[in-house]
């Protein structure tokens, strides 16, 4: 029998010839990735296992992203600690504060490569599945295991092959093509299986486009998600892979559990209504529901193109009376760039805030957090019970977050001249 | 391992942020997470839960963030088991990392009150209610997992192969 994508990458992290979904695997990933909350848990761990030293410190890709700035003085003491200890380690592929979000780092710093493995203490390692390769998350007992030995057990997914039949219509994204999957296999239907997508539809997404669809695996329940690397991945890493690679491919006759159909060409503006990521409605049907806050941001959706598509569509307008508007850019590259095109300014003008470089309120600790009864409208992944404040989210679009800060409601943004 | 307890049953989807939200992640000390535990699900049950208890969930317990805190949260409380009819990938890790035993029972959630007692046999792979004796299979763990969930954890499974 063939082997799928995911069972090949596993098998030749684990120096196997083969692997089948249910086994039980040790594997040497490529990279071991942390972020601020993570670290600090892992360093913990690592001294309660008994391991004094990162087996392997050039396997580490560390980035401060969530607490950025510090909003209370016992997490900044935290974070002086993590930096001295990652010095004492020899870690150097650390990024400080404002540097970014840990994923959009590795991305566009050319660490993350097809036919790699990468785990990581962060539930959206599912990401880098963009770049053709196995990644996924882990937590923090598992980060002190794999940083102290090198290596980490995973359970060899089954894979399901879901397919986008047809390019997605003018007016759309890929964070409408990630509802529509949302929809379509719910927040458990995929639970630890591998996906692979193929198809026209996916075939004509950009790199950041289809990180934005990997890093919803995650919401799927999937252990990850790979977009076979193709001349879009090649193109994108020119001059930026850190490494030479090589690009897997699924053997002709692997087996796959199930094959997903999306009519791309069907996709229309949706929006995950609180307060689950598989509760998905039109955004013609949502249209005239007041927004209190507009959120702009995350690893799902604030990479440079994101944020420009969101300008995009808020043109020269400025944002309603009663509704905040929150940006924050992905990575300081995104930043610098906006900075060199007028969006930051534009941003500003219109009446937004700009924050620096990070996750931002999306994990619900700082920065912007909805009140009891607010109505946020933002391009992250996730719209749980409570997630950023007593609020309720709808997650969406850039494109249509614009349109929502523009009227203060929600509005298809196709209906925006 | 056999685990008997008072049933707390929640729903379907119960993701992390309800378990331990994210404004208790960066706690210096914690056993404070057991008293947030499920805070963002039902703001009384952290007083109602009491050491022994298992929780009853429906689908996909544990989805989202990948906090290790969730499952530290229940464990710090007092949780004796966790119980689903189906686990998130991360949370079910984490869970036998912490030693925080569970099991995924088929139709679980159709079968249990708040308040029934509640037993696990995780050798055997049985739950039953013992209000009315219903019993249901439960999945097993492979052996090595199995040996990390019965020594407490991963932490304890490997101080006691040191000893």
């Amino acid at each position: 029998m063939g082997q799928t994508i995911a069972q090949k990458i596993i098998a030749s992290h684990a120096t196997a010839s083969t692997v089948d979904p249910g086994d039980l695997v040790d594997v040497t990933p490529d990279w071991i990735l942390a972020n601020d909350l993570s670290m600090y848990r892992g360093i913990e761990r690592m001294d309660d296992l008994g391991y004094d030293r990162i087996a392997n410190p050039e396997q580490a890709i560390v980035a401060f992203d969530h607490h950025v700035p510090s909003s209370d003085p016992t997490i900044t003491t935290h974070m002086n600690e993590m930096r001295a200890w990652l010095d004492e380690q020899a870690v150097e592929h650390f990024y400080d504060s404002g540097q970014g979000i840990l994923h959009n780092i590795v991305a566009e710093e050319g660490y993350a490569l097809p036919g790699q493995l990468i785990i990581g203490s962060d539930s959206h390692t599912t990401t880098h599945g963009a770049f053709g390769m196995f990644s996924t998350g882990i937590s923090h007992t598992d980060l002190g295991q794999a940083l102290g030995t090198g290596e980490l057990w995973l359970k060899v997914p089954e894979t399901r092959k879901l397919v986008v039949t047809d390019e997605l219509p003018a007016g759309t994204s890929a964070k409408d093509l990630g509802l529509a999957i949302m929809g379509e296999l719910t927040a458990s239907e995929a639970i630890y299986d591998a996906i692979e997508y193929y198809g026209p539809g996916i075939d004509a997404l950009e790199m950041h486009e289809r990180q934005t669809l990997t890093n919803f695996a995650v919401e799927l329940g999937a252990q990850t998600g790979i977009i076979p690397a193709d001349s879009v991945t090649e193109s994108y890493l020119e001059g930026r892979a850190r490494a030479p690679y090589e690009t897997v491919e699924a053997d002709p006759d692997a087996a796959y559990t199930t094959t997903h159909r999306i009519d791309g060409s069907a996709i229309e503006p949706l929006v995950a209504m609180p307060s689950a990521v598989d509760n998905i409605g039109t955004v013609v049907d949502n249209a005239g529901t007041a927004v209190d806050q507009v959120f702009v941001g995350t690893c799902n959706n604030a990479r440079y193109e994101d944020i420009r598509a969101f300008t995009d569509v808020l043109g020269s307008d400025v944002v309603a009376k009663h509704t905040d508007l929150i940006v924050v850019p992905g990575s300081k590259a995104a930043a610098k760039r906006m900075n060199e095109e007028g969006i930051t300014n534009r941003i500003m003008d219109a009446g937004g805030v700009v924050n620096a470089p990070g996750c931002g309120p999306c994990f619900g600790a700082h920065g912007g957090l909805l009140g009891e009864g607010d109505t946020c409208v933002g391009t992250m992944n996730r719209n749980f019970p409570g997630r950023m404040g007593p609020g309720e989210i709808y997650i969406s679009s850039p494109e249509t977050a614009a349109a929502a800060a523009i009227y203060g409601e929600i509005t298809d943004p196709r209906e925006v001249a | 391992m056999y685990i008997e307890g008072t049933a707390h049953v929640i729903g379907d989807a119960v993701d992390t942020d309800q378990i331990l939200p994210g404004k208790y992640l960066h706690l210096d000390d914690k056993a404070e997470f057991g008293d947030h535990v499920l805070e963002g699900y039902d703001p009384e049950l952290p007083d109602r839960i009491e050491a022994g208890d298992v929780i009853v969930a429906g689908e996909n317990l544990g989805l989202g963030s990948s906090r290790e805190a969730a499952p530290l949260a229940l464990k710090y409380a007092g949780v004796g088991a966790v119980v689903a009819e189906s686990f998130s990938r991360i949370f079910y890790r984490n869970c036998i990392n912490v030693g925080l035993p569970l099991a995924e029972v088929e139709g679980v959630s159709s079968v249990v009150n708040d308040g029934d007692t509640v037993a696990i046999d995780l050798s055997a792979g049985t739950f039953t209610n013992l209000r009315d004796e219903t019993t249901l299979p439960s999945g097993t763990l492979p052996p090595n997992l199995q040996s990390i969930l019965e020594a407490g954890g991963l932490v304890a499974y490997r101080q006691q192969r040191q000893e």
